[in-house]
């Protein structure tokens, strides 16, 4: 250091002072406000020096349709007001012993906060180096996990609304289930309309974030509240008109336009989507592998003692510096249930730490993480924002992430570990690993999400009166649950046989429940495709009893409604409700939840037993219908 | 006293007028280039003046207006496919003074974001621990924390280096 003198000295040399002309008049210009009066002077400034000035005016034209511009309270890095002492003292009680932690000394904000069914929650909201981080905790639980997710900046580029994620709360006793979404939206936009399953609300921005919660009673074994998820978001915007804001349903599937169909809809596999990027890997990676967990050298921060695998090494690594998400890497000579095959070669798992956890999310382990090209990604996908991450073996150096909405994002990568994280609404998704010359040296494919289509008609191909006669296990009455006369439900497997006779196909072991063997009846057909009846048991206790009958043969009778599978679906739940009220309410509306699938169902009036019917999309040949006890025995 | 929100257009021009060296300065330090700074601070001054109004007030407009600064090169250097300007020094060379800078800034480079970024509001617009700690959210300790552990390591690297 002898040549300098001071750190001063040094620093100097780096950056020579600069003068003090600036252009106030152009700031006012830029930012929209009058300036006190309009200069010729620095008009003709600025013709003369216009061809210079374009270079700079388009990077500042960069700049002003960037992200800030419309986040504006995010745009000092600290919206709202600071956060509740027993908030900030929360989560840093939280952040100090939770493995994916936040810089020591993040000051959060609170961004506005909503009470539901007398619990009160919190949108807190944080500037992580180049990421905004949201997190959404219970006021009376400021320590406790909450909700966390953070963004890069440019992720925000150009949205009105971006959904950040789905909330889920269970308080109280007995249990309220409180549900919902939050996310950010930029200055445009005034409200934002959540249209759920039964019923829609709208909330207002503010602080450029919002939150849509509701509550209702928690689901029991025996009562099932029917679940009120989200189904489309919409921005209002302040000059009166509206936008659909991309959204992904529980993580299953979207409606395109934000459009939910009228008819009757399952969520399946839209068509395939064009994708940039390469297709096709030009210079593949020979014996990819990590050399430095190899050769045990100690890379990012040491592995807490994992659970479910017997470690040999392994080392935790924080990919993204703006993103608390840590990934595990280990050579484990044991994992899960089993043995590597090779022990002594052993495999590699891979463990995700999410942000604020204790221990690790989740991990996947293989004896050769690299059998299928020098990239493995470890990708969490039941959520608005998904993290693609993973391993890349030596020799990649960069990894990118092309996008079905065409954009391509640039994962961070740091010894071996790469992620981004990227709007579920914009999958699927071509993840690239390029080597130092920018050839493609490995690809992975992240599939699309399904889209809503129209349940399919069911195909009676065989009209009833051609049918042959209905044989004992096909004559029912929905009115008493029975089959051939006699209660079904609630037998045992031998009970079953003496009153409906020999099975075409008995499988042993279906299902286990605490290593017991619960069998499965068949009548009519031995296989999936062909069976017309399938009895399935239930273990409670000791006694395993029949809970549900399964019945697809297009002979099946029921006693007040003639050939119930020889109707469409929508016909049958007319006749049902007609004929049935009494006994059974409509629960859910065949085809009104796409979640679901071609399904309705009735509940019993009197119990938690119940109906259901409908059709498999892909088999639509075959419409089926179920009378089930529900776990009521 | 609650202080009034928002900021007024004659107190951001009497900031704008008063400090701009030491905000193009910073900004330089950030982006790498002198043509990208101007640009940067002019652009964070059109997003303060048109965000003016959510100024809370609940601490000095100058850490305020620093955080915008500060955030705006930051988001120009990370959308930058290349270093900006990368081919325009952001000092004038002299002969051994250019292999001198040349070997500050990378030791420079290799300190995390944070200890440059304190580093460079420390020096470069001579904030004191508290103004620092107000623009970038962090507590007076870290600041001052974080500051002991940069000087300490860029004396290293700088000694390595054989200066």
């Amino acid at each position: 250091m002898s040549q300098f003198n001071s750190i001063a000295e040094s620093l100097d040399l780096l950056v020579d002072p600069f003068d003090n002309s600036g252009d106030w008049d152009q700031i006012l210009r830029r930012a929209g406000v009058a300036a006190p009066q309009a200069r010729a002077r620095v008009r003709l400034r600025r013709m003369i020096a216009l061809a210079a000035v374009v270079s700079g005016m388009l990077v500042a034209a960069a700049f002003a349709t960037g992200l800030v511009d419309r986040f504006s309270s995010w745009l000092s890095g600290r919206p709202g007001t600071p956060a509740p002492a027993n908030d900030q003292r929360g989560f840093e009680e939280r952040n100090k012993v939770a493995f994916a932690s936040f810089p020591e000394g993040t000051k959060l904000r609170l961004l506005l906060r909503r009470t539901v069914s007398g619990t009160t929650f919190n949108l807190l909201g944080f500037r992580n180096g180049d990421a905004y981080c949201l997190r959404l905790a219970r006021a009376d639980r400021p320590t406790g996990i909450g909700r966390n997710e953070c963004l890069r900046a440019d992720e925000l580029r150009g949205r009105a609304v971006l959904v950040a994620g789905n909330a889920w709360f269970s308080v109280g006793d007995p249990a309220l289930s409180i549900s919902g979404v939050y996310g950010f939206a930029s200055d445009d936009v005034e409200a934002v309309v959540v249209r759920r399953v039964r019923g829609e609300e709208r909330v207002p921005v503010q602080n450029n974030v919002f939150l849509v919660l509701n509550g209702q009673p928690s689901g029991t074994v025996q009562r099932h509240p029917r679940p009120n998820h989200v189904l489309t978001v919409t921005a209002l915007l302040r000059d009166g008109t509206s936008r659909n804001v991309p959204y992904v349903v529980e993580g299953q599937g979207v409606f395109p336009g934000g459009r939910i169909p009228s008819v009757p809809s399952y969520f399946g596999r839209g068509q395939a989507s064009t994708i940039n990027g390469p297709t096709s890997v030009t210079a593949p990676i020979d014996e990819p592998k990590i050399g430095w967990l190899e050769r045990r050298e100690e890379r990012g921060k040491p592995l807490p003692p994992p659970r479910g695998m017997q470690v040999e090494f392994g080392r935790v690594i924080q990919p993204d510096p703006d993103n608390p998400i840590r990934i595990g890497v280990a050579s484990a000579s044991q994992f899960g249930l089993f043995e590597a095959r090779r022990p002594e070669q052993g495999g590699i798992c891979v463990i995700t730490y999410a942000p604020l956890t204790l221990l690790g999310y989740g991990y996947g382990c293989s004896e050769d993480p690299f059998a299928e090209g020098a990239l493995n990604l470890d990708a969490s996908l039941g959520a608005p924002i998904v993290h693609l991450g993973g391993i890349a073996a030596d020799g990649i150096s960069r990894v990118t992430a092309y996008l079905a909405s065409g954009r391509s994002v640039e994962a961070a990568l740091r010894d071996n570990v790469f992620g981004v994280a990227v709007p579920q609404a914009e999958l699927g998704a071509r993840v690239v690993g390029y080597d130092d010359k920018g050839q493609a040296a490995a690809i992975t494919e992240v599939p699309g999400n399904a889209v809503a289509l129209p349940c399919p008609p069911a195909e009676l191909r065989t009209p009833a009166e051609q049918l042959p006669e209905p044989r004992k296990w096909e004559r029912i009455d929905l009115a008493r649950m029975t089959v051939a006369g006699e209660r079904i439900l609630g037998r045992t497997p031998e009970e079953v046989r003496a009153i409906l006779g020999e099975p075409t196909r008995v499988i042993a072991a279906a299902q286990r429940t605490n290593g017991v063997a619960i069998p499965e009846l068949r009548y009519g057909g031995g296989m999936p495709a062909d069976l017309g009846l399938a009895i399935r048991f239930f273990k409670k206790g000791d006694r395993i009893y029949a809970n549900d009958l399964f019945f697809q043969s297009p002979s099946l009778v029921d006693a007040k409604l003639g050939h119930v599978l020889r109707m469409q679906p929508l016909q049958l739940q007319r006749v049902v409700t007609s004929t049935y009220g009494d006994t059974y309410r409509l629960y859910r509306g065949y085809g009104s939840d796409p979640l679901v699938g071609c399904t309705g169902s009735f509940l019993d009036r009197s119990s938690p037993a119940g109906i259901s019917f409908g059709v498999n999309p892909y088999r639509p040949s075959r419409p089926y219908l179920t009378i089930r006890t529900n776990g009521a025995g | 006293m609650a202080r009034a929100r928002g900021a007024s257009l004659i107190d951001l021009r009497g900031l704008y007028e008063r400090r701009l060296c030491e905000f193009r300065r910073v900004a330089a330090a950030i982006v790498g280039g002198r043509d990208a700074a101007e640009d940067v601070v002019q652009e964070a001054f059109v997003r303060a003046v048109r965000a003016r109004d959510s100024f809370a007030g609940d601490g000095p407009l100058e850490a305020w207006v620093w955080r915008i600064v500060v955030n705006a090169a930051r988001d120009a250097r990370a959308h930058a496919s290349r270093p900006l300007d990368a081919d325009a020094p952001i000092a004038a060379s002299s002969g051994s003074g250019e292999e001198r800078r040349d070997l500050v800034r990378a030791a420079v480079e290799q300190l995390p974001e944070r200890q440059r970024l304190i580093l460079f509001l420390r020096y470069y617009a001579d904030l004191d621990y508290r103004s620092i700690s107000e623009t970038l959210s962090i507590s007076d300790g870290t600041v001052a924390a974080t500051l002991n552990t940069a000087h300490a390591r860029l004396r290293q690297l700088l000694t390595e280096v054989r200066l």
